[in-house]
């Protein structure tokens, strides 16, 4: 898999560059300097909606995610508007650095297993030296956990490498004022093995995310990827969220809705979503709820 | 912050170092260009006013397998222009008001595309059953294949809407349905422009109709 490894190279390149530890210098250079003020609160949380944000974890932070998605609205009242059935995926990540995050998660659909490791480049900032965006990068790897039928073809044997699934994102963004978020996110899915010839084992896909804070507490949000190779091309189903962010003392409670079931990267790109026109989508909420574990962790 | 280089060196390394593999699972299917695509094109693509050798439209005619082959690049479904313009989100054909290719048309398409786009392969007959015949089971695929891209949507050809099974069977209790797929002289020979229906399939529309076309 060439391609992936030439990302994977780049990424080791822009780590060992360390663009922050000019920063520091500077710093050093006393009260003189204007100062460097670092932009935060870009987005409420390290998620747009299901997408990673350009935000990162503090260092020393646990922050538990849960993302609920309930079933289709399109199946009526009988089936309470698909709130019947409901699918979970449970996360917790923790910020090593302030620039660096890790996290694990086990969703109900599939029973997928899946860990990622965050890494911002840059950070956005004012005054001397500013940064006029973030750069993060993020890279994770998924199992399908399933017991049976993890492939559509029986006689196909089950190997621990045909469960897995990689992705590799890189992710732009920027603050432009209190009120408006955007970025860009383009990303690489790659699942070891596909269902059939037609369906490409790398699949790319271009992102956005934006956030638009309308009060102090409330925010709404949209998170859209664009597929570029997959199987069969139809812009009914492209993957899109809208979403509230409602802000309450300690957690960030997020209300939305979507046209995928899935809630990682490669459910969210590679499982076939809902089309939009016939309203099949779906309701969800997420909760997160950060914990300090590390006091005042110094990085 | 150099000391965090190196821990995040070594997790860049344990994830890269999955294997990392490029396999598919195989299909059995070999997707034959008479009996599979051509209906299907045929119904889809070569309605009055479109793709026929009388009216040309853009140019192209596919009603034969030579005239199809000018859109398609055997053996990468992607890079044809027949798979981009039934998949395209807002020059897509069939244009408005028809509907759009199901996904199994589409994947029938593009698989025959990427198995080469053959014309003359061995292709095992399928499974004809002339004894149980039912409207869902039997008779709805045919009309899907051979008729509904024409007589299905808001403005269905010939004012014959397939789209509801009283559409059906307003044409088995007059007649035309049995008399144009069997091309009889006073009939509009049907699917026009395509071959005739395989004659067991015309066996099971007529033994369909013999019981009384119900709608089973």
């Amino acid at each position: 898999m060439k391609l992936s490894k030439n990302i994977w190279s780049f990424c080791m390149f822009c780590i060992l560059l360390n663009p922050s530890k000019a920063q520091d210098l500077l710093d050093a250079l006393g009260p003189e300097t204007e100062q460097n003020i670092k932009v935060t609160n870009a987005f409420k949380s390290s998620r747009v909606i299901s997408s990673h944000s350009m935000e990162m974890l503090p260092a020393g932070a646990l922050d538990f995610r849960i993302l609920h998605r309930f079933g289709r609205v399109n199946q009526g009242f009988e089936e309470f508007f698909g709130l019947d059935n409901a699918t979970m995926r449970m996360s917790f990540d923790y910020g090593i650095t302030k620039n660096m995050t890790v996290g694990v998660a086990r969703s109900t659909f599939k029973k997928e297993l899946d860990a990622f490791l965050k890494y911002r480049i840059l950070w956005q900032s004012e005054g001397a030296g500013k940064m006029p965006v973030s750069v993060v990068w993020t890279s994770g790897v998924i199992r399908n956990g399933l017991k049976n039928n993890v492939l559509p073809d029986p006689e196909v044997d089950i190997t621990e490498s045909r469960r897995l699934a990689y992705f590799h994102q890189l992710i732009i963004g920027r603050k432009f004022n209190e009120h408006f978020t955007f970025q860009i996110n383009p990303i690489l899915v790659h699942q070891n093995i596909v269902e059939s010839e037609l369906i490409p084992n790398n699949l790319l896909a271009f992102g956005l995310g934006a956030r638009y804070k309308v009060s102090k507490r409330i925010a709404v949000l949209v998170d859209y990827y664009y597929p570029l190779n997959n199987f069969p091309r139809d812009f009914r189903s492209h993957p899109i969220s809208l979403g509230v962010d409602i802000e309450t003392g300690g957690h960030v409670f997020q209300l939305h809705f979507s046209n995928s079931t899935g809630m990682n990267e490669r459910a969210l790109l590679a499982e076939e979503n809902g089309n939009l026109f016939s309203g099949e989508v779906q309701f969800g909420f997420n909760l997160s709820r950060i914990f300090q574990i590390v006091k005042n962790k110094i990085d | 912050m150099l000391k965090m280089t190196w821990p995040v060196a070594g997790m860049v390394y344990v994830l890269a170092s999955f294997s990392c593999t490029d396999e598919y699972i195989g299909t059995d299917r070999v997707v034959c260009y008479e009996q599979e695509i051509a209906p299907l094109i045929v119904s889809s693509c070569t309605r009055s006013e479109c793709h026929n050798p009388v009216d040309l439209q853009e140019g192209y005619d596919f009603t034969t397998y030579d005239g199809l082959l000018t859109v398609v690049k055997p053996g990468d479904y992607a890079g044809s222009k027949l798979y981009k313009v039934i998949t395209d989100a807002f020059e897509v054909m069939p244009p408005d008001p028809f509907e759009r290719l199901t996904k199994d048309d589409i994947t029938t398409i593009a698989l025959w595309i990427e198995q080469g786009a053959q014309k003359d392969i061995v292709c095992s007959e399928t499974l004809c059953d002339t004894l149980d015949v039912r409207y869902s089971t039997s008779i709805k695929p045919i009309l899907d294949l051979y008729c509904n891209g024409c007589h299905t949507g808001t403005q269905p050809q010939g004012d014959i809407s397939y789209n509801a099974y009283a559409g059906v069977k307003a044409t088995v209790d007059n007649g035309t349905l049995i008399g144009s797929v069997r091309r009889e002289r006073g009939f509009v020979a049907m699917p026009k422009n395509g071959n005739k229906i395989p004659d067991c399939k015309i066996r099971q529309i007529e033994k369909w109709i013999s019981e009384g076309a119900k709608n089973n």
